[in-house]
């Protein structure tokens, strides 16, 4: 029976961490521009292809967007009211 | 109307101004300033009391109701973008009723950005630097917190209208006459309130407070002069306007919170007086070129030329500001994100002046030639400079009001690459699909690929990729929308009202009366040489506010002890155990450098 070592995360957050996050993030980023691109005829799927609750709104990615900024506005409600009762 | 007569009303109007302002509220002195306190105040009757009368309230509810307008402009603006590639995105919305034409979405966002958004903020930066810079506080703080919620109403049916077929076709300025006639009018009482605070504090006019108030003034011409749409389609007024808003308005509230945020921030003094003077009188003595999507169909040649000339020396005053401010942070830029948001407007404001300088002489009665750049053009200078400036007064002036920092570093970091790489990311991306679609829509390309039998796609996916950029500006605002909430409930409290200076002004020339705060906010020190008056020997400088000698001396102890407790902190044994936010806690008690690993903290520790 082997034993499990006392600590198998550290703590450290190395400053190239942050450098993978962004090439990470933007080598995604790039391959969806590129997916649009050389398969036309493939495209993404909608946030109503999705969710079906959604599926009046279209198929259009454009709703992915929007539900982030309603999801940031959201945020900032929930936090006004958060601070105030908190206050 | 000709545009000589306008102009000439313009400059006539903002000298009054000015000599208002010199003279203390002109020849009526004492009660121009009585009845102008009275009507901010008691005059409203019950309505003064609904806010709360305390130093840095207005700039608060003004930066509050602004950044809002920011996120709904800036959506607006992306979901603009992403129709112009994908027209039926937004179909669904029809079922609510919702299908704007296009000119109606771009009346709606012309609105909200331009009178929403970047006024709300830039007021609102206005009042916070006014108030600093008069003696902390405005004359009139509640009447003026009051005026952003009917601001704001006004804007939020200006959203509604420009969603009707009331709209007009006089770009920047769709909605009906009586509509702007209505912000000017709101307008009046804060303009009163600038010029009261200005002759109440008796303190010398800087250059940051001219640009402010000159600024109203230009605002509110704009409104009277606007009624004059009323008498039918009028290019060469449509065009004016524009330009006065642009750079009458809009440019000369940024320049002035620039003027006023960067040698705030950094508590240096401005490079260059002779600069920022130049800056302040071309600013409102020219054209701007920025508001290039105005345009004049035909003009004699002689108005032709005077513009031309007036817009070109429109670049003096820009290349002033971006060499006395550049040359002001110098070496400094990275110490404040209030500080690297608004050089980044003001460096930006170079390539975008000099795009919209051809755009404008070929859109004042030429050929237009580039007017398929121009919407992209106002867009770049509508979020790339005055946003860019809007967003540096929120991270330096909206802390300054409210006494407490933001709340995380992280947002604010999050903020400033968002917002520049949208803007960066939009401009290159949206003047390709701007060049590609002009060059495939000329008559003779379309006439080849025809005959060919090719049909072109143009730039459709690039559009997206403009728009997705965009986006960050959006992301942008929600993320600067968060820090300012949490920052005002929870962020770490300003120890001192009193701004830090950091590099010590050898020299100083001043003029009239001044306060010692205001001295160290320009970056005076106890060794700095005080010239009054250009070198005259008279003047008198009071030090009533100076603490004893022996004060300061106990305070000297104090501090010694302190630090000799601070360096006999104990260490303990087991620092490898230990989590790394807790070694910098330590590293900070027993005064050593709290950067770096966290083995580079134990090593310092246990040394």
């Amino acid at each position: 029976m082997s034993e499990l070592p006392e600590m198998t995360q550290g703590q450290d957050e190395p400053a190239a961490s942050t450098a993978v996050w962004t090439l990470s993030l933007v080598g995604a980023f790039a391959f969806m521009i590129l997916y649009g691109v050389l398969y036309p005829n493939h495209p993404f799927p909608g946030l109503g292809d999705i969710l079906p609750l959604f599926s009046e709104l279209g198929s259009s990615v454009v709703w992915f967007f929007i539900a982030g900024i309603i999801l940031g506005l959201s945020m900032l409600l929930a936090m006004l009211v958060g601070e105030s009762i908190a206050e | 109307m000709e545009i000589r007569t306008l102009f000439i009303s313009y400059v006539i109007w903002l000298f009054f101004v000015r000599y208002l302002t010199i003279t203390g509220l002109g020849p009526f002195g004492s009660f121009a300033r009585d009845i102008s306190a009275f009507m901010l105040g008691k005059g409203l009757g019950p309505a003064a009391d609904l806010m709360e009368d305390r130093a840095g309230g207005a700039a608060k509810t003004w930066f509050a109701h602004g950044i809002f307008w920011f996120i709904i402009a800036a959506t607006l603006s992306f979901l603009s973008m992403w129709t112009a590639y994908e027209p039926n995105a937004l179909h669904s919305l029809g079922a609510i009723g919702y299908s704007p034409s296009v000119a109606q979405a771009t009346a709606a966002i012309h609105v909200v950005t331009a009178f929403g958004a970047l006024s709300m903020i830039l007021m609102a930066a206005g009042f916070a630097m006014q108030g600093r810079l008069s003696g902390g506080r405005m004359a009139n703080e509640a009447t003026t917190a009051l005026i952003a919620f009917v601001w704001s109403a006004v804007i939020a049916a200006g959203l509604i209208l420009s969603h009707t077929d009331l709209i007009g076709t006089s770009s920047w300025f769709e909605l009906p006459p009586v509509y702007y006639i209505l912000l000017t009018f709101l307008a009046l009482p804060l303009f009163v309130n600038h010029l009261l605070t200005m002759a109440n504090s008796g303190s010398p006019v800087m250059i940051a407070q001219w640009f402010i108030v000159m600024g109203y003034a230009a605002f509110i011409w704009l409104g009277v002069v606007s009624m004059f749409l009323l008498g039918g389609e009028n290019h060469t007024l449509s065009w004016l306007l524009v330009k006065v808003l642009f750079g009458g308005w809009l440019l000369s509230q940024a320049l002035g919170i620039a003027h006023h945020v960067i040698p705030s921030a950094l508590g240096v003094p401005l490079w260059s007086r002779s600069l920022a003077t130049l800056t302040l009188f071309g600013t409102f003595l020219t054209f701007s070129p920025l508001g290039a999507v105005a345009s004049i169909p035909s003009m004699g040649p002689f108005m032709q030329a005077m513009v031309a000339i007036l817009l070109s020396l429109s670049l003096v005053p820009l290349i002033a500001t971006v060499v006395n401010l550049t040359k002001t942070a110098s070496g400094r830029v990275m110490e404040s994100y209030g500080v690297k948001f608004t050089l980044l407007g003001v460096i930006l404001l170079i390539p975008i002046s000099f795009g919209s300088l051809f755009a404008s002489v070929s859109a004042f009665g030429g050929g237009n030639e580039l007017a398929h750049i121009a919407s992209t053009l106002d867009t770049l200078a509508l979020w790339g400079v005055f946003g860019m400036i809007a967003l540096g007064s929120i991270h330096l002036l909206f802390p300054q009001v409210t006494g407490r920092e933001l709340f995380s570093c992280a947002k604010k970091k999050m903020t400033f690459w968002f917002a520049t790489v949208g803007v960066v990311g939009f401009g290159t991306s949206q003047f390709i699909v701007d060049y590609v679609n002009n060059s495939i829509g000329a008559a003779d390309v379309s006439l080849a690929l025809e005959e060919a039998g090719v049909s072109a796609v143009g730039a459709g996916d690039v559009q997206a990729f403009a728009a997705i950029m965009f986006y960050g500006v959006a992301l942008a605002g929600v993320f600067a929308a968060q820090n300012m909430l949490q920052g005002s409930f929870r962020g770490v409290a300003l120890s001192d009202g009193a701004p830090a200076s950091n590099v010590i002004t050898a020299q100083m020339a001043i003029s009239g009366t001044t306060s010692i705060r205001n001295l160290l906010a320009s970056g005076a020190g106890v060794d700095t040489v005080l010239t009054v008056d250009g070198g005259s020997s008279e003047g008198r400088i009071s030090l009533a506010n100076i603490s004893p000698a022996e004060e300061a001396s106990e305070e000297a102890d104090a501090e010694t002890e302190e630090d000799e407790e601070q360096s006999a902190v104990e260490i303990p044994d087991n620092l490898s155990k230990m989590l790394k936010a807790e070694l910098v806690e330590l590293a900070k008690a027993a005064g050593v450098p709290t950067t770096g690993t966290k083995s580079d903290l134990i090593d310092r520790l246990s040394a």
